[in-house]
């Protein structure tokens, strides 16, 4: 008599399929335990750690890659026209804290969420009103050349007309306004997203008084979308640690490597 | 003779013969399976009651979650402290308000708060606005579409043109005095001295120098700023009646506005671009709330 192997296949298949789902289970477990390890952890400690590092490097990595790097590129570089070099250390909004990234991944920026930063932008000085929130003067275009020049020469005093830079720094300090965000020091406020103007970090243009003369007569108003509603509590956490982790420095000044 | 248990235990596994208790074993097996995956998506459903705060939230209130995130940025911004070095008299302060809130909230639904108190339906209104407009403001639109825009809106992105010029008066309205004034001024150059000569007085409207278009428009009037937008620099001007006399203008720079190439201007494109597709899905929005909604007007007020 032949016996069917037809029986025996079958089982063999069910069990393959049953040992796979556990396997698969086992997975999902693993990976639903290292999110919520995550998710629980103070979001300052993450990168110290050496487990949730990896964690969030390798879940954040595949969602930077997903959801940011269209804009802000592969390594989180940026473009020099506007979307940030998220490498450089330099923050716009806060100190880089791994929190405070999270919040501004949340909400966006100008992104019409209302939780979202959308305390200031820059004025258009070259237009009749710059300021859609409140009144503020246009400049002439000498104006616009003279702080221009005067905001170069915070780097570079070479070559420039020491008459136009003092007539750039009483606009910096008077008529434009321009001491009211960047502030008195020109070292910006990361409290409202006010660009440091000392530092050699340039979001747009290459720092030269003509790319600053673009940014004082068009303004300037970056906007980034709100992912609350996008990605889950912990890949926000995740990609929020592994952002903070391309500057190397995170807020409380230790570098945790790249 | 009673049946051995070692003869029953071979049939089980022997799938060449049919067996009752493999089959049955199989069926348990199968429905003990069924029941984990119903209960799992059973228990970890939204909306289903839990005693266990997920991860990602500090507390639940009536199944209303608190994020996490939100709660460790609240503790740093009034304590300026990370969450690890605040104290736990701080943290149980910053959860017991943000829980108060919560509690208020769903009171304030409760109690139809929406419909008496301004300030809460404002905000409401801002918050269902930006929730139509939310796809929108999420989407990323391809390098095309931005083109296509930045195409179609051309005049938005352009420089803003540049005129210097000198606004002469003539207080006398003899036309063919200025006509002569004008004649002479272009056969022997534009001065101040000879202008003068001429009896043609500088309005000084024009006196810094060089303006933005918006700016001279509004120094010299639309008529004027009209005439002189054609003219190049180191032209003159025909004589133009206006009610103070016979104008003369004499532009000395005259930069047209020009229009900013596109890799410059992305962002601004990207902005605009999205605030229209907002404007779009929110009116879209409008129309369907219209739509599906029971509205009755009052006879004469239609």
């Amino acid at each position: 008599m032949v016996v069917s192997r037809r029986p025996r296949l079958i089982a063999l298949a069910l069990l393959f399929l049953a040992l796979l789902a556990i396997a698969l289970a086992i997975h999902a477990s693993a990976t639903r335990r290292e999110g919520e390890a995550l998710i629980s952890a103070d979001p300052e400690t993450i990168l110290t750690d050496a487990t949730l590092r990896q964690t969030a490097r390798s879940m954040g990595g595949a969602i930077f890659a997903d959801n940011c790097a269209s804009c802000h590129g592969v390594q989180g570089r940026g473009d020099g026209r506007g979307i940030p070099d998220l490498s450089d250390g330099d923050w716009l909004y806060g100190q880089g804290m791994v929190a405070e990234i999270e919040q501004t991944i949340l909400y966006g920026i100008r992104s019409g969420n209302m939780r979202g930063w959308n305390l200031a932008y820059m004025p258009a000085y070259a237009r009749a009103r710059p300021y859609g929130r409140e009144a503020i003067a246009p400049l002439r275009p000498a104006e616009v050349r003279d702080v221009s020049l005067f905001i170069r020469s915070l780097h570079d005093r070479a070559g420039l007309d020491p008459t136009a830079v003092a007539r750039g720094a009483a606009i910096y300090g008077g008529k434009g306004g321009c001491w009211d965000c960047h502030g008195g020091d020109a070292g910006g406020d990361p409290a409202i997203g006010a660009p440091d103007l000392v530092d050699d970090v340039w979001l747009y243009g290459d720092g030269s008084a003509a790319a600053i003369a673009q940014s004082v007569s068009h303004g300037r108003s970056g906007r980034m979308p709100a992912f609350a509603r996008k990605l889950t509590p912990v890949e926000v956490r995740a990609v929020a640690a592994y952002v903070a982790s391309l500057s190397h420095i995170v807020g409380n000044g230790r570098d945790h490597g790249a | 003779m009673a049946p051995s248990d070692e003869p029953a235990t071979a049939a089980i596994w022997d799938f060449s013969q049919a067996s009752g208790r493999r089959s049955l074993l199989f069926c348990a097996a199968g429905a003990i399976l069924g029941l984990t995956v119903a209960g799992f998506g059973l228990f970890t459903a939204k909306g289903t009651r839990t005693s266990a705060v997920p991860a990602e939230d500090v507390a639940m209130v009536n199944q209303v979650p608190i994020l996490m995130s939100d709660y460790v940025q609240q503790v740093r911004a009034l304590y300026d402290v990370p969450l690890a070095k605040a104290t736990p008299a701080q943290r149980a302060q910053v959860l017991k308000d943000m829980i108060r809130e919560e509690l208020y909230v769903q009171r304030g639904i409760e109690l139809g708060m929406q419909a008496d108190t301004i300030e809460v339906r404002q905000a409401l209104v801002s918050s269902v606005e930006a929730q139509a407009a939310a796809d929108a403001t999420m989407a990323q639109p391809d390098e095309a579409q931005l083109k296509a825009y930045y195409a179609a809106h051309g005049s938005d992105y352009a420089d803003e043109g540049v005129i210097q010029l000198t606004d002469y008066v003539l207080a006398r309205t003899d036309g063919n005095k200025a006509q002569a004034a004008a004649a002479t001024l272009r056969a022997q150059g534009v001065t101040p001295a000879l202008a003068a000569r001429l009896g043609l007085r500088a309005t000084g409207r024009m006196n810094d120098g060089e303006e933005y278009y918006f700016a001279a428009r509004i120094h010299i009037g639309d008529r004027l700023f009209a005439t002189a937008r054609k003219l190049r620099a180191g032209q003159l001007s025909d004589p133009i009646q206006t009610a103070d006399g016979l104008h003369i203008l004499h532009v000395q720079r005259n930069s047209l506005p020009q229009p900013r190439a596109f890799t410059e201007v992305r962002q601004q494109v990207l902005g605009d671009y999205i605030s229209n597709q907002a404007k779009l899905l929110t009116a879209g929005n409008e129309t369907f709330l219209r739509k599906r909604a029971d509205i009755v007007v009052q006879k004469g007020f239609e």
